[in-house]
């Protein structure tokens, strides 16, 4: 579903992703892990089209892709970081907006809303403005609106920070439910315990480059470790401080 | 306390050592500029009264009084509006609220400060638009130290009164209501008061007070207003005050004074006993929100044209922020002062009707460049991190560029328009003037929204704090500064023609007809050049944008 190949980026003089590459097969899960400024956002922020590649190639169902292949884009959302959103649309508005971006058919709209707002439990705020909704509910919404426009490739950054655990559980359901059914899930997080329970593989991201990835298990197996954090402060020790690792 | 001071003192010195000096010296010679137009005013007019010798002193002092008076009504409601609504914002909205209640710094100190901080942006304003009048005041009828002094405490005082009644009623209101919900309407609400204002003003005929034949009927029209009910009110007390101090009767004076103390110290009680017993309560109120307000009416039946869903979005989000449209009934109040102008311009030959109707052309433009750096320019930086979802959706952002000019650029047209055409009702221009509003005013519209669009995607601000803080950008004022420029010399550009028009229709001549196009074809050719230039650039730059 999507490949990416010696993905580039700079900010200036410093370059944030330095020959990044990996891929993601339909249905598969994959966890973009690293410390903070690793180039996960960035990583994202390039699929989603918010950024310009400096160099690389990025292949989507087979198709080369840059910011504005529309006819690609349709296939992505995208969940940024931050609650980013129009504060003064209604919770429902908002989702019939994002939909109508992506020109969603009006049939089965309504049904949808429903069920996401019943899902995600915040029904009662589906008429309120955003602007008074608290952080977890603009999550929720923002989750609501990228999975129902039914990707085949969703990016989620850090989707779950500000969201409530009985919410949360619900929510990494649904991402295994899409996941069967054939949407690939591009996802960067920092909470390794959620990597370690929905993904498939993992990619560890340090100063712009991949420096470990492949199956969760067959990693672990092979640095001879038990645990996804311990494998992960190991990984990245190596790779930043060699001498204390 | 002195660390917040500290705090504020270490913000201003930071925005002014990175890069906002010129901002700075630029605000502070725009201020210097419109305090010497209002000292001009007020010198005028205390010397006139001064001067008249059919006067007796007790009447000028008098006189003087009704206009102090007059002056401090409409400033002591200002000060009210603004001490309300900026103790609303700075008592349960503002940013740094949760921050000063986690530190250990006691609530009666945070509350304080938060007095302070009301009472210095309330009053800021009014200090601002009073210092001419107090300066020419005490110039001609206090003129002693002493009398200065006693001008400045009663001064001072009444601000207090104004800045405490706002905070008593700002920290009660939203016992009531929403602050959220009540701020915008009061913002409005304090829109409407300034725009009655401007035409109000307007209305009185400013002009009047240059020509000293009719400054008799003025005075004596102030004289007149006499009402008991004023004299409960502090802006009546101020007037009272400064006109003891100018007839030096001491007694009086203090009595004055101590009338203002007696509401100080009342209002001052007031607030910290609402303090303790309400603040607190109503904060953590404000702090639960609000649930299902606003119906969605998202038409789901036609979605035939790319447009429409931004246009939904831009409506909705539009008639929602009433700070946004709320500053249209400012327009509406200088279309309103506009249309007063055409009616009362005096018109000594037939011939000056065709240098107005030139007139009109720039003051039409000036009020759509006015508007395109309220609007346009803010537009896009305006949609705020909202506009991640362009980016990542599958919208060409293309479309969104054209869209967002389109949707400022049709209604400009139409004011751009509607100002001339009511120039045009009032005076009945001729056609030949009518050929020339569709020739300048069409390009120049268009011209100046491109350019308001194109410097404001330039900002490259997407969390802007509000769209006064991006029109105070470098590019907004660049803006401001072009569109003036442009402005000049589009009508220098366009003198020629119109004067070999006018002078041979009035030598009775033949019209060179062929050299009057050829200067229209290049004024259009020049302007479809500087549009196509700033429209690509925009263009550019609008693509090539990242988040």
């Amino acid at each position: 579903m999507l490949d990416i190949h010696n993905l580039q980026k700079k900010f200036g003089k410093r370059q944030a992703l330095k020959d990044v590459s990996f891929s993601l097969a339909a249905g598969e899960i994959y966890g973009l892990l690293g410390p903070n400024g690793a180039g996960k956002t960035t990583t994202l922020k390039i699929l989603a089209g918010l950024l310009a590649a400096d160099g690389g190639r990025i292949t989507i169902a087979g198709k080369p892709y840059h910011r504005e292949q529309h006819e690609l884009k349709k296939l992505i959302a995208y969940v940024p970081d931050q609650p980013f959103l129009y504060y003064k649309l209604s919770g429902e508005e908002h989702l019939n907006f994002y939909q109508d971006l992506y020109k969603i058919p009006y049939a089965n709209r309504k049904e949808k809303s429903d069920f996401f707002f019943k899902y995600f439990e915040f029904e009662e705020y589906r008429t309120e403005l955003v602007e008074n909704y608290s952080a977890g509910t603009r999550q929720k919404l923002l989750i609501a609106q990228a999975l129902a426009v039914e990707p085949k490739l969703l990016l989620l950054d850090e989707p779950l920070v500000s969201i409530d655990p009985l919410v949360g559980k619900k929510f990494k359901l649904y991402l295994k439910e899409v996941a069967a059914k054939g949407t690939a899930v591009l996802f960067a997080t920092h909470i390794l315990t959620l990597a370690q329970e929905i993904c498939r593989r993992i990619g560890i991201i340090v100063d712009g480059r991949i420096i470990a990835q492949g199956g969760l298990e067959e990693l672990m197996s092979l640095a001879g470790q038990d645990s996804l954090e311990e494998f992960y402060f190991q990984t990245v020790l190596r790779y930043e401080k060699p001498a204390e690792a | 306390m002195k660390s917040l001071l500290k705090l504020k003192f270490l913000q201003l010195r930071n925005s002014l050592v990175r890069g906002e000096k010129k901002k700075f010296v630029l605000f502070l010679l725009l201020g210097l500029f419109f305090m010497l137009v209002l000292g001009f005013f007020f010198n005028k007019i205390f010397a006139y009264l001064v001067a008249v010798k059919e006067f007796p002193q007790v009447f000028k002092v008098f006189l003087a009084e009704k206009l102090l008076m007059m002056i401090y009504m409409t400033l002591f409601s200002m000060l009210l509006l603004s001490a309300l609504l900026t103790s609303l914002d700075v008592f349960y909205i503002s940013r740094d609220l949760h921050f000063l209640f986690s530190t250990p710094l006691p609530v009666r100190s945070a509350f304080a400060w938060k007095m302070l901080e009301t009472g210095v942006y309330s009053s800021a304003m009014v200090v601002f638009f009073s210092l001419p009048v107090l300066f020419f005041y005490c110039r001609y009828f206090a003129p002693g130290p002493g009398q200065v002094l006693q001008v400045l405490l009663a001064f001072l005082l009444f601000i207090a009164c104004g800045v405490l009644t706002g905070i008593m009623l700002g920290l009660v209101i939203p016992a009531f209501f929403s602050v959220r919900r009540l701020q915008p309407v009061l913002s409005v609400f304090s829109i409407i008061l300034i725009s009655s204002i401007v035409v109000f003003l307007r209305l009185l005929r400013p002009e009047r007070f240059l020509e000293p034949s009719e400054i008799d009927n003025v005075l004596k029209y102030m004289g007149s207003l006499d009402l008991k009910v004023f004299y409960y009110f502090p802006f009546s007390w101020l007037a009272r005050a400064m006109s003891l101090t100018a007839d030096g009767r001491s007694a009086p004076y203090w009595k004055t004074i101590a009338l203002f103390v007696m509401l100080v110290t009342a209002l001052l009680v007031l607030v910290l006993w609402l303090r303790k017993k309400l603040y607190l309560q109503l904060f953590d109120k404000l702090n639960r929100g609000g649930r299902g307000y606003f119906k969605s009416n998202w038409h789901t039946s036609r979605l035939k044209n790319d447009y429409i869903p931004l246009l939904r979005k831009e409506l909705k989000t539009f008639l929602r922020t009433p700070a946004q449209w709320s500053q249209l009934l400012i327009v509406g109040a200088l279309v309103a002062v506009f249309v007063i102008n055409m009616r009362m311009i005096p018109l000594p030959h037939p011939s000056i009707k065709n240098f107005v109707s030139y007139l009109n052309l720039i003051m039409a433009v000036f009020i759509v460049s006015g508007l395109n750096s309220r609007f346009t320019f803010t537009s896009i930086p305006g949609e705020g991190p909202g506009q991640v979802h362009i980016f990542s959706s599958p919208y060409a952002k293309e479309k969104f560029y054209r869209f967002k000019l389109l949707f400022h650029l049709l209604p400009l047209l139409f004011v751009g328009f509607l100002l001339y055409a009511l120039g045009d009702l009032a005076l009945h221009f001729d056609v030949f003037t009518r050929v020339i509003a569709l020739m300048f005013l069409t390009p120049a519209i268009v011209f100046l929204t491109v350019l308001s669009l194109v410097l404001g995607i330039e900002t490259n601000e997407t969390n802007p704090l509000s769209p006064e803080h991006v029109i105070v950008s470098k590019q907004g004022i660049s803006y401001m500064l072009w569109s003036m420029i442009y402005l000049v010399a589009g009508m220098i550009f366009l003198i020629r023609p119109v004067g070999i028009y006018y002078w041979h229709h009035f030598t009775h001549a033949a019209i060179p007809y062929r050299e009057i196009l050829a200067w229209f074809l290049g004024f259009e050719l020049v302007n479809l050049v500087l549009i196509t230039f700033y429209y690509r650039r925009g263009k550019k730059l609008w693509m090539a944008r990242e988040l």
